[in-house]
């Protein structure tokens, strides 16, 4: 095997290399809209009486496992979104929104505020998630395309 | 603020093979043998030996886990793996740019 290899043909290798898993992570709607729904349904979960909590909670937990396992099976790797330089940012930003939603929800359970209240917070935070998913990846896709670590 | 790494040359990540390897890795948490295996085109066996020389430097670490009734390899790249890759790449950029053409009018004039 040749180890001598010239550095812009060893930079374009790497180029390649990367943008061959950004082509990979072709991946259906139907992703973000689980996601959405598990993140909604751990929001909406902390207006309920505290017995449902726990179930939402383990139930989320146990949903999350195997939406990572389906990830792994079918591209075969894996990266958090807090990885990625660029694309960290987009999950960083979509906290503040998620703390409103959640917020909004605990509110009727702390505050005896309205019924409605974690109900919305979920309707925020499904939302927030899809949105802030998709853009997510748009983002990591163009980072891998651009060379970016 | 994110400084970038040092211009290092990094001879066992250099070969070409291995170079791809670690670019993938770079860009994921961790990544199945046989998805490096496929991207790279290669035999399990020669995959097994970039590896086990980028593990010998410490670049990567290898998981075997059992899924679906199969043993399975993961790999990634450890934070000095990390590192001497953003240093090689660093350098690699630097080397390039000292071998640029000179463009139109911005050379020599005579």
């Amino acid at each position: 095997m040749n180890d001598e290899i010239d550095p812009r043909e060893a930079l374009a290798s790497i180029h390649e290399a990367r943008a061959g898993v950004a082509r990979s992570m072709d991946y259906p709607f139907g992703w973000d809209i689980v996601f959405g729904l598990l993140v909604a349904a751990m929001v909406t979960a902390q207006g309920l009486p505290q017995i449902s909590i726990g179930l939402v909670l383990l139930g989320t937990l146990v949903g999350l496992y195997w939406m990572v396992k389906w990830w792994r099976d079918r591209f075969g790797w894996w990266v958090s979104a807090y990885a990625p330089k660029r694309a960290r940012w987009v999950a960083v930003a979509m906290w503040p929104l998620l703390l409103c939603s959640l917020g909004l929800s605990c509110w009727t359970r702390l505050f005896e505020g309205p019924l409605w209240a974690p109900f919305l917070g979920g309707a925020v935070a499904f939302l927030t998630t899809i949105v802030f998913g998709r853009w997510w990846a748009q983002v990591y896709r163009r980072e891998l395309a651009e060379g970016g670590q | 603020m994110t400084t970038r790494p040092a211009p290092a040359f990094d001879a066992v990540i250099h070969a070409p093979g291995r170079l791809q390897i670690c670019a993938i890795l770079s860009s994921v948490d961790s990544a199945e043998f046989a998805m490096l295996r496929d991207a790279l085109k290669v035999s399990d066996s020669v995959l097994s030996k970039h590896l086990k020389q980028l593990e010998e430097a410490g670049h990567v670490t290898l998981t075997k886990a059992a899924e679906n009734g199969r043993q399975r390899t993961w790999i990634s790249l450890t934070p000095s793996g990390r590192k001497a890759f953003a240093a090689h790449v660093a350098e690699l950029q630097r080397l390039a740019a000292m071998t640029a053409p000179v463009p139109l009018g911005q050379g020599f004039s005579g």
